[in-house]
C-alpha cells in the first residue's frame, strides 16, 4: 500500500519547484550556493523502495552489462536519443581532467598549495611514485596509464586538469562562501536494488555544508557545452543520486548547475517534489531502454 | 593597438598592469541587447534559418579545408600546449601524435594522418617541426600563477538560438576579474596574419565579454608560420566595432 501510494506519487516528469536562471559569476554563483531554499526534509523511504521496484520491473537484462545513468545520457534518453553501446573504457586527458582537477582544486583552496598547475603536477607526480614503487598495481588504472604514457600525453593530462581545476575555482567567489566546502573525489551513486547492474550517477564538482540547518548542503554541477532544454532534469538527477546515496541525510537544499562556455546558471531548488520529477525522468529512461533492448528478448 | 614582436609572447600579452581597465559591468548587456536587436532587424519574420560563425569565418572569405592544414593546425595546437607547459619535445610530430591519438574525438584526424602516404606524412611532419621551431622562439614556460586554462571553448546563443557564435581559445590567463579587468586570450594560428586579424581578435574579446560578463583586458593572437604576434588591447571602441563586425558577417551569411 506504501509502495503504491509513492508510485502515485511519481507523477509526471515535472521538476516541481522551478528552476531559476542567475548571472554566472563567481558572486552569484556563491549567494545561490549559500541561499536557504528548502526545508531540512529527508528522502522518503518509500520512494526509495518503489523506484527500486518498478526500475527492477523494466530493466534490461544484466547480460547486455552494466548500465550507468548519469545526467547526459538521462537528457539524451529524455529527448528520445538512444546512445550507442559504449566500447571498452579507456583513459584519455579528457577522461582524467576530474579525477585529478577535484583533488587539485581542494588542495589549493586548503592552501596547502598556491595555484591549481601545481596542484595537478603534484597530484600527477603523487600518482607516478604510486605506480613506481607498487609493481602490483593493477593494470589499467589511472596511475599504471600514466605511468605507461609518453610525456607529451602527460602533459595534455596536465592541461587538461589544471583547466578544469582553475574553471572549478574560478566560478565561485569563496570569500563570499557562507558555509564549509567539502571535497567532492567521487560521484555519489545508486545501484538499484534487484537491478544491481543499473546504476545512477549524479555528477557533481563541489559540495557547500551551508550553514543555515545542521548537514544540510548545495552542490555545484559544472556542465560543457549548451545549457539545453532538459537542464533542469540534469540537475534533478544529481539531487536524485545524492538524496539516494545518503538516505539518512537531509535533502540537499539546492543543485546550481554552471555552463560556463555559454555563461549561464540554473538554480534548481530541491524539495520533495524535485526529487519525485527525477525519479519519474530514471523511470522513463529504463523503460526507453527497455523498449530498444526488451528483457525477455535479450535474454 | 600596438603590434609587437617578442620573443616571450605571453609575457607581452599580460602588459602594464596600470593600464588595465576598469570593469563596466553594463557594458556587456548593452552589447548583448545591441546584437540582439540587429538581429531582429536582419532576421526580420524568418524564424527558421540559422547561422552558426566563428571570429574566423565572420571575418575571413574562406575556411581552411584541406585535411593537411586541419591537421597541422590540430597538432601545433598540441604542440603549443607542451610549449608553454615546460613539456620536452624531441620529435614534433611524434610527440603531438601520441598526445592526440589518446584523444578519442580526434580518432577520424589521427585516423586520416596515419592514412596519408608517405611522402605527404613526412611533408606534414616538416611542416610541423618548422612550426614548432618558431613557437619555441616566442615561447617560454608559462608561470603557474597566472593561472592558465587550455582550449577554453565558447558558445553564444543569439536572437532565441538563430544565431550561434563559437570560439574556442587555445590559452586563456588571469583570475576572474574584481573591479579591474584581469582575463587575457591568447590563440595561436598556423596562417599568416592578414589585414583581418586584427578584427578577428576583437570578436574573440567581444564573445569573451558576453560570455563572462566582463571583457578581457587583452587578446593576442602568434602565427607560427611566421613569428608574429598581434597584441590587442582591449577598449570599449574594440567592441563596439565588434559588434558591427558580427552584424555585418551574419547578413552576409543571411543574404550573401
Amino acid at each position: 500500500m506504501q509502495y503504491d501510494s509513492a508510485l502515485l506519487a511519481l507523477g509526471s516528469l515535472s521538476m516541481g519547484n522551478a528552476p531559476r536562471t542567475i548571472a554566472a559569476t563567481p558572486r552569484a554563483i556563491s549567494q545561490a550556493l549559500c541561499a536557504n531554499e528548502s526545508s531540512s526534509a529527508h528522502l522518503d523511504p518509500a520512494l526509495r523502495r518503489a523506484l527500486a521496484t518498478r526500475v527492477a520491473a523494466v530493466a534490461p537484462a544484466r547480460s547486455l552489462g552494466p548500465i550507468r545513468l548519469d545526467g547526459y545520457v538521462m537528457t539524451k534518453l529524455l529527448r528520445g536519443i538512444m546512445m550507442k553501446a559504449g566500447g571498452p573504457f579507456h583513459w584519455s586527458p579528457r577522461a582524467t581532467r576530474r579525477i585529478i582537477g577535484g583533488p587539485a582544486a581542494h588542495v589549493v583552496l586548503a592552501g596547502i598549495c598556491p595555484d591549481p598547475l601545481s596542484a595537478v603536477r603534484n597530484e600527477v607526480d603523487a600518482l607516478l611514485s604510486q605506480a613506481q614503487q607498487r609493481n602490483e598495481l593493477r593494470s589499467g588504472s589511472l596511475a599504471r596509464w600514466l605511468l605507461e604514457a609518453p610525456e607529451s600525453l602527460r602533459v595534455a593530462v596536465i592541461a587538461e586538469a589544471s583547466s578544469y581545476a582553475t574553471e572549478l575555482l574560478a566560478s565561485v567567489d569563496f570569500n563570499n562562501l557562507d558555509g564549509l566546502v567539502v571535497p567532492c573525489t567521487t560521484d555519489p551513486q545508486w545501484a538499484v536494488p534487484g537491478a544491481p547492474w543499473i546504476s545512477l550517477r549524479g555528477r557533481r564538482d563541489l559540495e557547500v555544508a551551508t550553514n543555515q540547518l545542521p548537514r544540510q548542503r548545495a552542490i555545484l554541477a559544472l556542465r560543457t557545452g549548451s545549457m539545453g532544454p532538459y537542464a533542469a532534469q540534469d540537475l534533478g538527477i544529481v539531487a536524485l543520486a545524492s538524496a539516494l546515496s545518503r538516505p539518512d541525510e537531509p535533502l540537499p537544499c539546492q543543485i546550481v548547475g554552471l555552463w560556463s562556455a555559454t555563461g549561464r546558471a540554473l538554480v534548481l531548488p530541491v524539495h520533495a517534489e524535485t526529487i519525485k520529477g527525477a525519479a519519474r525522468a530514471m523511470l522513463t529512461c529504463v523503460e526507453a531502454l527497455n523498449r530498444v533492448i526488451p528483457h525477455a528478448e535479450a535474454a | 593597438m600596438p603590434i609587437t614582436t617578442t620573443t616571450d609572447a605571453i609575457a607581452t600579452l599580460r602588459g602594464d598592469l596600470s593600464r588595465r581597465p576598469r570593469i563596466d559591468r553594463d557594458l556587456s548587456g548593452g552589447l548583448r541587447a545591441w546584437l540582439n536587436d540587429e538581429c531582429f532587424t536582419l532576421f526580420g519574420d524568418d524564424s527558421l534559418t540559422s547561422i552558426s560563425a566563428s571570429p574566423w569565418n565572420l571575418t575571413h572569405a574562406e575556411v581552411p579545408s584541406s585535411a593537411l592544414s586541419i591537421a597541422r593546425a590540430v597538432l601545433v595546437t598540441v604542440l603549443f600546449t607542451q610549449r608553454v607547459l615546460g613539456g620536452t619535445v624531441s620529435h614534433p610530430m611524434d610527440d603531438a601524435l601520441s598526445a592526440l591519438e589518446a584523444d578519442v574525438t580526434a580518432a577520424p584526424l589521427t585516423h586520416e594522418i596515419h592514412q596519408l602516404d608517405p611522402d605527404r606524412f613526412s611533408l606534414l611532419a616538416a611542416e610541423v617541426t618548422a612550426h614548432y621551431e618558431v613557437l619555441s622562439q616566442h615561447l617560454s614556460c608559462i608561470r603557474p600563477a597566472w593561472l592558465p586554462r587550455f582550449q577554453v571553448r565558447s558558445t553564444l546563443s543569439l536572437h532565441g538560438n538563430q544565431v550561434t557564435l563559437n570560439a574556442t581559445t587555445d590559452l586563456m590567463l588571469g583570475p576572474p576579474p574584481r573591479d579591474v579587468a584581469s582575463v587575457a586570450l591568447f590563440d595561436v594560428t598556423t596562417a599568416a596574419h592578414d589585414e583581418h586579424t586584427v578584427d578577428e581578435l576583437r570578436i574573440r574579446a567581444l564573445i569573451e565579454t558576453l560570455r563572462s560578463g566582463v571583457q578581457p583586458f587583452a587578446v593576442a593572437s602568434l602565427s607560427s608560420a611566421t613569428g608574429s604576434l598581434e597584441l590587442l588591447e582591449i577598449q570599449e571602441a574594440d567592441l563596439v566595432d565588434a559588434v558591427r563586425l558580427c552584424i555585418a558577417g551574419i547578413g552576409k551569411s543571411l543574404h550573401g
